[in-house]
């Protein structure tokens, strides 16, 4: 498991006293594996049983019925497009919060992470309330003839509600990880400052914006509670993969079993897509200097 | 490494606009764009509103397409409060309508009562906790399954369960019918693991074993037969007769449409199909709310039968 | 060509630059010495416009760069003051290669890309980087990182060349080398030059003038022979052992290594 050549241990001396005082390398060893290995466990096993007693076949039949297409094809376009949202409005917060200070900083800061304590049916509700035709802002939403609930619009606002928090976190890490003097260099060689952010500050922040990028997306294909609460459940217009199969499995938990296979496959490919893609990227651009 | 990012967006892209292609020729009914009526209605409804030959012939002769949001009645009073866009809704609990009456809401200042249903508890087909009376249900260990008590049919149980505490658990009560029977809503309550959101949810939850028993609507018995499930009969002297109402939103912007609608459920033919479906009728010469069980405390093993 | 006057700047409650004034005569080579965390990188970086000032003015050619013009404050963007930065560590791009990060400035000024191109391999060349133009800066060694930084800086033509402790990353052999070479280049320049260090014997090699400072404060400037024969309280204690040494030799040969 690697050679510690600086540890000091050599393992020929033999201590006399009882080896209380540190932790032998095959305990740490353990202590990092067996955690990892129970990990991949709890979350590999419910995976695994979506496909232990699944019917193939019917994969291919529920593949072809137009309504989980539509369910599949909803979730996916509403997906990518709350992503995309969350991206626009996500990095230029992040940015702001990672190199400036102003009043009330801390606040602000805390008032965009609630989304990731607030329960699902909670965001709903509060979309509702404020985005409904006679919610805080319906009227004036429906003057310029925005009615949000039961459409596809609302079930793309519902996800970036929830799922922004992930490109915004994780976006900001990354700014604030940047060194300033690499930027500062840009800064006097560039006078455009918007040009200092697309050639410097975005690509050396890149991995993680992009890491929070497909975090958003995840959480967004699986979003569920606030599209519910906020759009509905209207199929081919707001019926995303996860309420479809909520639905099913009342009446037939087979096919739910057959829908939940589908989005897992799908979810995973999508995923590893991402990370592959990702792999050329993530250069070690900094060395030790 | 950009080419390769953007080659494969690409290709997701153009494979997502193709599904949704897919999606919208296959679900194209009609040549001309047809007019879209939205029903919020309650989840113990959805077999009875989706019964696909009523559905279509609906549709066809009214050229209309049907959007259904199907859910709680509760979470669908909120929405509709909220004014999101409906047309109709239907309630498992007419008290949902008379809420939007009094805040105005309703088309005409109306709604009706159009069917009935009543509680019956539900239990996996091989009824692994042995249940064979309403007494089971307490027993320590069982784990039963109802709706939150916002929803409709979470309300009615917990009238039945109250009102089981008041007669067959109250000594003071002619009904009494022993000290086994005493605090059976806490006992019961106990037993209950989870708080669905809407009834098909607890239909859902006995039917994958994850719970013994869980209480829903007669209109599921009869819909899932008894291949699928055992029952239990709730006695009517304890049992709610369930109103379930349907009314036209004040917003609707197709009232007459929306109407045709209503009058349909309130028609002959629409009772025909509520009964079918297991609900009972509210039409006027009907004696009978024409639910089945009307024995007491024993497993059935016969199939539903309507009248 | 550079002034500061009563320059202060505070970070919270703690007080960087307590008043400090500087003079920079044109094309000159000033070396701002002293101890670590006296304000030094902050004097350069204020010159530069990274930082701004709470009080007091900047001057470079004398126009007003920061400060109080009348009722409303100036502060005259980085990239507008014709100044280039060697950091210290470099600060190199890391996502480009030695080329790139040559021409970034000429190419965020929309410089011709022939132009460009032309002057990038002229400052190769110069620096002696032509073999590594495609490298990218963590397959380079310390000292061709620090020329492709001056480089990097040279190619925009500045009028002010910063360099904030130009060898002190670097390990004692490769200090050596570069030091002389960075002497040559920067006698063939005729930027205004500011050169950091905290090095006594570094300073005093480098440099025409001196400028010695103290926590926030600039304690003596002059001449190199000037401080060194006759540094003042303060700077005496700071050149310490390194001034009995210089004076030994300021009658001998004035170069210290040998």
């Amino acid at each position: 498991m690697g050679q510690y050549a600086s540890d000091g241990y050599s393992g020929n001396l033999k201590s006399n006293r009882r080896s209380n005082s540190f932790i032998g390398r095959r305990t740490s060893d353990l202590l990092i594996w067996v955690p990892s290995v129970l990990f991949l466990l709890f979350i590999g096993i419910p995976l695994i049983a979506v496909f232990y007693n699944l019917d193939a076949t019917k994969i291919a039949v529920e593949l072809r019925n137009p309504e989980i297409i539509s369910a599949l094809d909803l979730g996916l376009v509403t997906s990518l497009l709350a992503t995309f949202v969350s991206f626009i409005f996500g990095v230029p917060t992040a940015y702001l919060l990672a190199t400036r200070k102003f009043i009330g900083k801390p606040v602000f800061d805390a008032i965009l992470d609630v989304p990731i304590v607030l329960p699902p049916a909670v965001a709903g509700l509060a979309l509702l309330l404020a985005f409904a035709p006679r919610g805080l802002l319906g009227p004036e939403l429906r003057q310029i003839g925005i009615i949000l609930p039961g459409s596809t619009l609302a079930v793309v606002l519902s996800q970036f509600f929830v799922a922004s928090p992930f490109i915004l976190r994780s976006s900001k890490a990354a700014f604030e990880s940047l060194d300033k003097k690499i930027i500062d260099s840009a800064r006097l060689l560039n006078p455009s400052r918007l040009g200092v952010f697309f050639t410097i500050t975005l690509p050396l922040a890149a991995n993680g914006v992009l890491a929070g990028l497909v975090m958003t997306w995840a959480r967004a294909m699986g979003e569920f509670g606030a599209t519910l609460m906020f759009a509905g459940n209207l199929p081919g217009v707001t019926q995303t993969m996860p309420l479809a199969i909520y639905m099913l499995m009342a009446e037939d938990p087979l096919a739910s079993n057959v829908l939940s296979a589908i989005l897992v496959i799908t979810s995973f490919s999508i995923l590893i897509i991402f990370r592959l893609l990702g792999r050329g990227k993530s250069v070690q651009y900094y060395d030790q200097a | 490494m950009k080419r390769k990012l953007i080659a494969a967006l690409v290709i997701l892209v153009a494979l997502i606009i193709a599904g949704g292609v897919y999606a919208e020729y296959y679900t194209t009914q009609q040549q001309q764009p047809p007019v879209e009526l939205r029903v919020f209605a309650a989840a113990s409804l959805t077999h009875a509103i989706q019964d696909n030959s009523t559905l279509q012939a609906f549709e066809e002769q009214n050229n209309v397409k049907i959007l259904f949001n199907i859910g709680g009645s509760d979470t669908l009073y909120q929405q509709i409060y909220s004014g999101s866009p409906a047309d109709i809704y239907m309630a498992a609990d007419s008290a949902w309508l008379q809420k939007l009456n009094k805040n105005g809401l309703l088309y005409n200042n109306q709604y009706w009562n159009f069917t009935s249903n009543i509680l019956v508890v539900i239990l996996p087909q091989d009824n692994p906790a042995n249940i064979t009376s309403l007494l089971d249900l307490t027993k320590p260990g069982v784990k039963i399954a109802i709706t939150a008590w916002t929803v409709p049919v979470g309300k009615y149980t917990n009238i039945t369960l109250t009102k089981v505490d008041k007669t067959w658990g109250n000594p003071n009560s002619t009904a009494y019918k022993g000290p086994q029977w005493e605090k059976y809503r806490e006992r019961f309550i106990a037993n209950v693991i989870t708080y669905e959101t809407n009834v098909e949810q607890v239909v859902g939850k006995v039917l994958t074993d994850t719970v013994d028993a869980g209480v829903a609507y007669a209109s599921d018995a009869s819909f899932l037969g008894q291949s699928k499930l055992k029952y239990l009969a709730v006695p009517p002297d304890v049992n709610v007769q369930a109103k379930y109402g349907i009314g036209v939103l004040n917003e609707s912007a197709h009232f007459d449409l929306a109407i045709k609608y209503v009058n349909f459920w309130l028609s002959q033919e629409g009772q025909a199909l509520l009964a079918k479906y297991g609900f009972g009728s509210t039409l006027p010469n009907t004696s009978e709310i024409g639910i089945p069980f009307l024995q007491e405390q024993i497993v059935t093993t016969e199939e539903p039968t309507r009248s | 060509m550079i002034k500061l006057s009563m320059i202060k700047k505070s970070y919270g409650s703690k007080e960087v630059l307590k008043g400090v004034s500087l003079e920079v005569r044109k094309r000159e080579l000033l070396c701002l010495v002293g101890p670590n965390g006296a304000g030094k990188t902050t004097i350069l970086n204020v010159i530069a416009g990274l930082c701004r000032p709470d009080e007091g003015t900047v001057f470079i050619n004398d126009v007003l760069m920061d400060g109080m013009n009348g009722n409303h404050s100036v502060h005259v963007y980085p990239s507008d003051r014709k100044i280039g930065y060697v950091f210290q560590d470099y600060a190199l791009f890391p996502h480009m290669t030695v080329s790139q990060n040559i021409a970034y400035g000429m190419k965020a000024r929309h410089v011709p890309r022939n132009d460009a191109a032309e002057r990038t391999r002229k400052l190769l060349d110069l620096l002696g980087l032509l073999d590594h133009s495609e490298h990218y800066p963590h397959q380079l060694s310390g000292g061709q990182k620090q020329k492709t930084a001056l480089a990097r800086a040279l190619a925009v033509e500045p009028e002010i060349l910063l360099l904030d402790e130009p060898l002190s990353a670097l390990d004692p052999r490769a200090r050596e080398s570069i030091r002389v070479e960075l002497k040559r280049i920067l006698g063939t320049l005729e930027v205004t030059s500011i050169y950091v260090t905290h090095d006594v014997a570094e300073a005093y090699d480098v440099s025409d003038r001196i400028a010695v400072m103290g926590p926030g404060r600039i304690e003596q400037t002059g001449s190199r022979e000037e401080v060194f024969s006759k540094p003042r309280p303060y700077v005496a204690q700071f050149l310490g052992d390194g001034l009995q040494w210089k004076r030994s030799h300021l009658n001998g040969n004035h170069e210290i290594y040998s």
